[in-house]
């Protein structure tokens, strides 16, 4: 999946010079001549700068403004990624109300479908991995996933 | 020699013996997961280490970080994932030799270039402590300014293949880091509003989307596509040290340079070592007689950065111990524990427990030895992981970052964090920008500017300052050489044989 030098040179562009306005609007150090918004606003030249190379670099090449490879134009493998974004967010999101255990396991067996594993394999994996994770992180190094639903129980 | 009898008493005791074995287990297997990392481990490890005395909590970390350190390199070759960002410099290659079939060379040599390195490192920790600690205390702002301008502009210039996305890369990380609060003047910076962005961009959350979560997103588009070329690399059966002692032969000096500047590296507090890493690389790759190999899967820059790398876990522990300065990340967790434990890290430390400073070492020396034997067994378990199927591993990792990225927060921040940074990660990886030079950014972005800040401030504006004291001055006119020369090589390349390419203008 390639996007042409010349869109990602102009995104940068634009990026570097919102950086260079945000950074103004900084208080100044006071009693100082050099502030906060000294560093972020050299960066933000030189993010813009390169932008600019960039992006003459890409249209002097030509090439189209998004290409993609032949296998990836079926919806299919971004439905794949979608799922690994949903697991991530939907853990993010209601970890704390559903709880870890529920959310990794199902989220484990919705991936391990989704990308191909059998059904049986599926369910093992999470299960065994989920439990795994949640003695080594949970149990034994004390870190505090949610409970969740299942609070009182454990 | 009472001392030191009494440090060999406090180190070969079995229960010792057992943390080690346990910790190193640990540090081998987290390392080894790409999205947890060596600090990850460290800080994971506290918590467990609190009930223990002090000579078995330190080399419970000692030795889960020195093998995490290794472990990184794993996933490295296997999956093109570093498990650490110590081994980011060197994943292409390793990856690269990987798929050549050269596997065994290369994990064997990356074990045994360690285990050198971490010897060196450790030799350098007993014999210079005092004199490094103090060398590294005439630093002022510049020069430290210089030395992470030097770091980056190995990165962009030396260390990739398109110095101009790689300044963008690099532009970003600093960006980042300039996220949350200002060093110099405390004020919040492209925070929006949001609180957990007042702490800016966590490192580690960051480093875990942008290196596994975005290869996760990569392996999942293409997890149902027949015959790939980036699956697995051929499967190569054998002894595991097979050509290694003759790689370390041919390139003793490349070892002997990469723990010496590994050991250095660490030593100066801020860089650790993934800094020693890709400095070493660089240097490497500037004084090899066959610079065009890196990258395509050359042992030499291998060696030189896996013994650095391991190098400056032992010299990380010098400005530690002696002034309570971190030499890295790690440190910056080990000395709270030497709080914790009483042993006041500062120069009172070699007047009231010398045998604790002697323990330390021989710690040291024993969880690098141990490092090959259970090396081996990683090695050999590691590659077990890969007959498992894509379609279970890929959904295993993605937890396990996850966790790890929750870990270190102990809140969603940090899965969020996680998640943008991998699309930001996959996006760019995709379109021929390196990811390494965002997270170097972020790494050094709070020094770089805090230094920069500084410098100029006492200055009052004059560049003229940054060169006046002469290791400054030394520094920075390398770094403008190499800016020119690379620079020069863009606008003035020489001509080009086969490709139609036309010179950029003049």
């Amino acid at each position: 999946m390639r996007i042409s030098d010349a869109l990602t040179g102009l995104v940068f562009l634009a990026l570097g010079v919102a950086v260079v306005v945000t950074a103004q609007g900084f208080p100044g150090f006071p009693g100082q001549r050099f502030g906060p918004s000294l560093f972020p606003t050299i960066l933000g030249s030189g993010l813009a700068l390169s932008g600019l190379l960039l992006g003459l670099r890409g249209l002097r090449a030509g090439a189209p403004a998004l290409q993609l490879d032949a296998d990836l134009r079926a919806p299919g493998p971004w439905i794949t990624v979608a799922m690994v974004l949903a697991v991530v967010l939907a853990l993010a999101l209601f970890g704390d109300a559903v709880g870890f255990i529920p959310l990794s396991a199902a989220g484990l067996l919705a991936l391990c479908l989704r990308m191909g594993l059998s059904p049986l394999p599926s369910v093992g994996v999470a299960v065994v991995f989920t439990a795994l994770l949640w003695w080594f992180f949970a149990g034994l190094l004390r870190v505090p996933l949610p409970q969740g639903i299942l609070m009182g129980v454990l | 020699m009472d001392t030191l009898l009494a440090a060999l008493e406090l180190v070969f005791d079995p229960y010792v013996g057992l943390v080690i074995l346990c910790a190193g287990a640990f540090g081998l297997f987290v390392g080894a997961m790409p999205g947890l990392t060596a600090t990850m481990a460290t800080a994971l490890l506290v918590p467990v280490t609190f009930f223990m005395d002090p000579v078995p909590s330190l080399a419970a970390i000692v030795t889960a970080t020195t093998m995490a350190i290794f472990a990184g390199d794993i996933p490295g070759a296997l999956l093109r994932m570093p498990g650490t960002p110590a081994s980011a410099a060197y994943v292409e290659d390793s990856y690269r030799m990987a798929l050549s079939g050269k596997l065994n060379l290369n994990l064997g040599s990356n074990l045994i270039c360690s285990a050198i390195g971490g010897l060196i490192g450790v030799a350098f920790l007993a014999l210079c402590a005092p004199w490094l600690a103090e060398f590294a205390l005439n630093f002022t702002s510049y020069e430290y300014f210089w030395l992470c301008a030097l770091g980056l502009s190995c990165a962009i210039f030396i260390a990739s293949q398109d110095p101009l996305k790689a300044f963008v890369s690099l532009m970003i990380g600093l960006t980042l880091a300039c996220v949350g609060i200002d060093p110099a003047a405390g004020v919040p910076r492209f925070t929006f509003g949001n609180i957990d962005l007042l702490a800016g961009i966590e490192f580690i959350p960051a480093m875990i989307g942008l290196f596994a979560l975005s290869e996760i997103m990569r392996g999942a588009l293409r997890v149902r596509m027949p015959g790939l070329e980036d699956a697995h690399p051929p499967a190569v059966s054998g002894p595991l040290f097979k050509g290694v002692w003759g790689v370390v032969k041919r390139y003793k000096v490349n070892v002997l340079r990469g723990s010496l500047l590994g050991t250095v590296v660490g030593a100066l507090p801020g860089a650790g070592a993934d800094i020693a890493a890709w400095l070493s690389y660089a240097l490497s790759k500037k004084m090899s007689k066959t610079p065009e190999k890196y990258g395509t899967g050359h042992v030499e820059g291998l060696v030189d950065a896996s013994a650095a790398n391991n190098a400056s876990v032992g010299g990380a522990w010098i400005p530690a111990l002696v002034f309570g300065i971190p030499g890295d990340s790690i440190t910056a967790i080990v000395i709270g524990v030497l709080y914790m434990k009483g042993m006041n890290p500062g120069p009172t430390v070699f007047l009231n427990n010398p045998e604790l400073i002697y323990a330390t070492f021989m710690i040291f020396a024993v969880a690098v030895l141990a490092m090959i034997p259970l090396g081996w067994v990683a090695v050999k378990g590691a590659r077990q992981i890969l007959r498992a199927p894509r379609a279970a591993l890929l959904p295993c990792i993605t937890l396990m970052c996850l966790v790890g990225a929750f870990a270190m927060t102990n809140s969603p921040f940090g899965i969020f964090l996680m998640l943008c940074m991998g699309l930001l990660g996959w996006v760019l990886e995709e379109n021929g920008f390196p990811v390494a030079p965002i997270i170097l950014g972020l790494v050094l972005g709070g020094m770089f500017e805090q230094n920069f800040m500084t410098s100029m401030i006492k200055s009052d504006g004059d560049l003229a300052g940054f060169f006046e004291r002469p290791i400054a001055a030394v520094l920075g006119v390398m770094v403008i050489a190499i800016w020119c020369f690379a620079i020069g090589k863009q606008l003035f390349p020489r001509r080009r044989a086969a490709s139609g390419k036309p010179a950029e203008a003049r």
